[in-house]
């Protein structure tokens, strides 16, 4: 057993799994989507059905009759619009918690996963590629810091120090107190959960997206909405210092780095609507 | 990576910041239009404009600076941080003014607070527990 799968199984309280999400994402890959087996999928939980309702209904859609059926509601809004809002709702539940640890206020970790989903998503529709994929990549990320987050806790004023005064990245000061990081952590969290390869190679290497070997791409993308939301100043919590830019990823992508600060503007611009929409629906 | 600029009146005791997120407005004009505060040179015209319209006295304003921290091992291309601290030195040397405090650069994220009421003006570094009186 390995040091981290020896961490994982001494772990309480694992988050509950979205299950929802992979298998949403298998549905929405077939050619022929069919409209019930997504009603089928989101109808036995009530939140996710609630959330549904209150987007297609709400003034965003500009619906001048309320929809009661799910079914109606899905049709409304469209299957991807119907994917982004079960991943926002699903992740907002492990990710909004306080996380103490990374000196993270409630709502902090999953406004810095959103922000990351969004900007990547919006790289993913200019370069032609998967968006809900790259959406959920961004969005499950730092899922492993919701794990490491309790354990991190005793040793703030080390993380504190080591990336404010000394300079070592977040990465390298959880791999110095616990001999692996958040990343790795997310990648097996993942797996566990049955999450297809390429999200768990992607959440896994999301630092070091190169590494990722056929998922580099997908990795790329989380990679840089994560760097991105900071960019715009989501996320850092207690670690000053809290990434380093991989250059490999832009190649990856094929990305200018000089089109960041467009995309800084985009993401922020997406961010309000999304926000809104969140408030709109609690 | 972004920077603070904030402007006080002690005569009058108004004052107001703004937090820029990008050095160039010329990056895109529509949205400096829309939203002047996203940029350095816009939000700083709006902001001095916003104060004297509010009763500030130009030759009174004290100005102060905070962030542009370079919170990333960042090449230059992507350290906006460095590059929102240079513009700042560029528009501050062309209205030949001077900030009566800074704390800009380094490492750290910072919250920077403003006392309308006295005027003063204080830094609190990430991680640590006192403010920095400025």
């Amino acid at each position: 057993m390995t040091a981290i799968e020896d961490y994982l199984s001494r772990v309480k309280n694992l988050p509950p799994a979205p299950r929802v999400l992979p298998e949403l994402l298998k549905l929405l890959r077939s050619p022929d989507v069919d409209a019930d087996k997504v009603v089928h999928l989101i109808k036995y939980d009530p939140s996710l059905t609630v959330s549904v309702l209150q987007l297609a209904n709400s003034a965003f859609f500009g619906s001048a009759r309320p929809s009661e059926d799910l079914g109606e509601a899905v049709t409304r809004l469209g299957f991807q619009q119907v994917y982004i809002l079960v991943a926002a709702v699903s992740g907002a539940r492990n990710l909004t918690p306080e996380q103490k640890g990374y000196g993270m206020a409630t709502g902090d970790l999953w406004r810095h996963s959103a922000t990351t989903a969004v900007a990547a998503q919006l790289i993913a529709k200019d370069l032609d590629d998967d968006v809900d994929l790259v959406f959920t990549a961004g969005l499950l990320h730092d899922i492993g810091k919701v794990i490491l987050s309790d354990t991190l806790e005793s040793t703030y004023s080390v993380i504190v120090h080591e990336t404010s005064q000394n300079r070592y990245s977040l990465l390298d000061v959880e791999r110095r107190v616990l001999g692996f990081d958040h990343a790795e952590v997310g990648g097996r969290l993942l797996a566990k959960w049955n999450f297809p390869a390429n999200l768990t190679a992607a959440v896994e290497h999301h630092h070091q997206p190169e590494k990722a070997g056929a998922h580099a791409r997908l990795a790329a993308y989380a990679h840089v909405g994560n760097l991105i939301a900071y960019s715009v100043g989501q996320g850092y919590g207690n670690s000053s210092y809290a990434m380093e830019p991989s250059s490999a990823a832009f190649q990856i992508l094929g990305l200018d780095e000089d089109s960041l600060p467009n995309y800084m503007m985009r993401t922020l611009d997406q961010m309000n609507v999304i926000e809104a929409l969140f408030r709109v629906k609690t | 990576m972004g920077l603070v600029v904030a402007a006080y009146d002690p005569g009058s005791h108004v004052g107001g910041l703004f937090h820029a997120l990008l050095p160039d407005t010329n990056s895109n004009l529509a949205r400096a239009k829309d939203k002047p505060c996203m940029f350095l040179e816009s939000g700083f015209e709006t902001l001095q404009l916003a104060l004297l319209a509010s009763g500030a006295v130009a030759t009174r304003l004290r100005y102060y600076s905070v962030g542009g921290a370079q919170v990333m091992g960042a090449s230059t291309n992507l350290n906006i941080g460095l590059k929102n601290t240079d513009a700042l030195q560029r528009l501050l040397a062309a209205r030949g003014m001077k900030l009566t405090n800074l704390h800009l650069g380094g490492h750290t994220c910072r919250s920077f607070y403003l006392s309308i009421e006295t005027g003063e003006a204080s830094v609190l570094l990430s991680g640590q527990l006192n403010e920095i009186m400025l």
